[in-house]
């Protein structure tokens, strides 16, 4: 169900199918249905939130991929901690996928972006995508995000094409 | 002057534009719209650029991509008069015929 890098080389367009594969005819998909198995190792640049109340920054983070877990945060799917986006150290990773969260919030949809940023003190150029996911059919109740990024001072390693 | 510009995939379904998707980058919102086709082929998909002039208080929109050559049922939301594939093919058809014709009224 989730595509290989032959089948669509763009991470974020791979994520974007798998969510509208297990979506089907419904307007959003559930939490049940997205499976972190099913995306190989795009899965250690992904997470997924849980909403809490009205605010976005009190959403917590229930899955965390490892390449997005900032320095001293461990696993909230083994470890049960849960950690809360108000907590995502500024400059992680992590912020910067989250960052247009509102935005996706706002229009419920599917949300991508390109973005620069710094990632071990080493300029960087970046594509995210947040994805809705609603278990009551109406509301958005969690969200799954990924984000891919590759050093734009290597000239070998600036494709953004890929992202 | 800042503007914005964002890409939107929408899909006609019970007589209604919606939203599917919203990129910043043209091509991942025309094959996101060419993925969704694929998936639902009787639905019509177009893709509408949204330009946000933050200094005018101004949004500009235009479709980029339409789907299929049926002419859907509603016409895409806020579509300024793009032109699809199709219609330029006629466009070009159109300006080589008015070149031949001059050409052969200047030398006949």
């Amino acid at each position: 169900m989730y595509l290989s890098e032959d089948e669509e080389r763009r991470f974020v367009l791979r994520l974007l199918e798998y969510w509208q594969a297990v979506r089907g005819d419904r307007a959003l998909p559930r939490l049940a249905d997205i499976n972190f198995n099913d995306l190989g190792k795009d899965a250690a640049s992904c997470v997924l939130l849980r909403l809490v109340g009205e605010q976005s920054a009190a959403a917590v983070f229930t899955r965390l991929g490892i390449r997005l877990r900032p320095e001293g945060w461990r696993n909230p799917a083994t470890d049960g901690d849960l950690y809360r986006v108000a907590d995502c150290p500024a400059g992680s990773l992590l912020a910067e996928l989250i960052e247009p969260l509102d935005k996706m919030l706002e229009r419920g949809v599917p949300f991508s972006t390109a973005n620069t940023f710094t990632v071990w003190g080493r300029p960087a150029v970046g594509r995210r995508i947040l994805l809705p996911l609603s278990d009551c059919g109406s509301r958005i109740t969690h969200v799954m995000g990924g984000i891919n990024f590759t050093f734009a001072d290597t000239a070998l390693a600036v494709e953004p094409a890929r992202l | 002057m800042t503007s914005h510009v964002a890409y939107e995939v929408r899909v006609l379904r019970d007589a209604d534009w919606r939203l599917e998707a919203i990129f910043d980058e043209e091509i991942l919102a025309v094959d996101t719209a060419k993925r969704v086709e694929a998936r639902y082929a009787t639905l019509p998909v177009v893709v509408i650029q949204e330009i946000y002039d933050a200094a005018r208080n101004h949004m500009k929109s235009r479709s980029v991509y339409r789907s299929g050559d049926e002419t859907p049922l509603h016409a895409p939301p806020q579509d300024l008069g793009a032109v699809s594939g199709r219609g330029h093919v006629y466009l070009l058809a159109a300006c080589g015929f008015c070149m031949a014709a001059s050409v052969y009224f200047l030398y006949r």
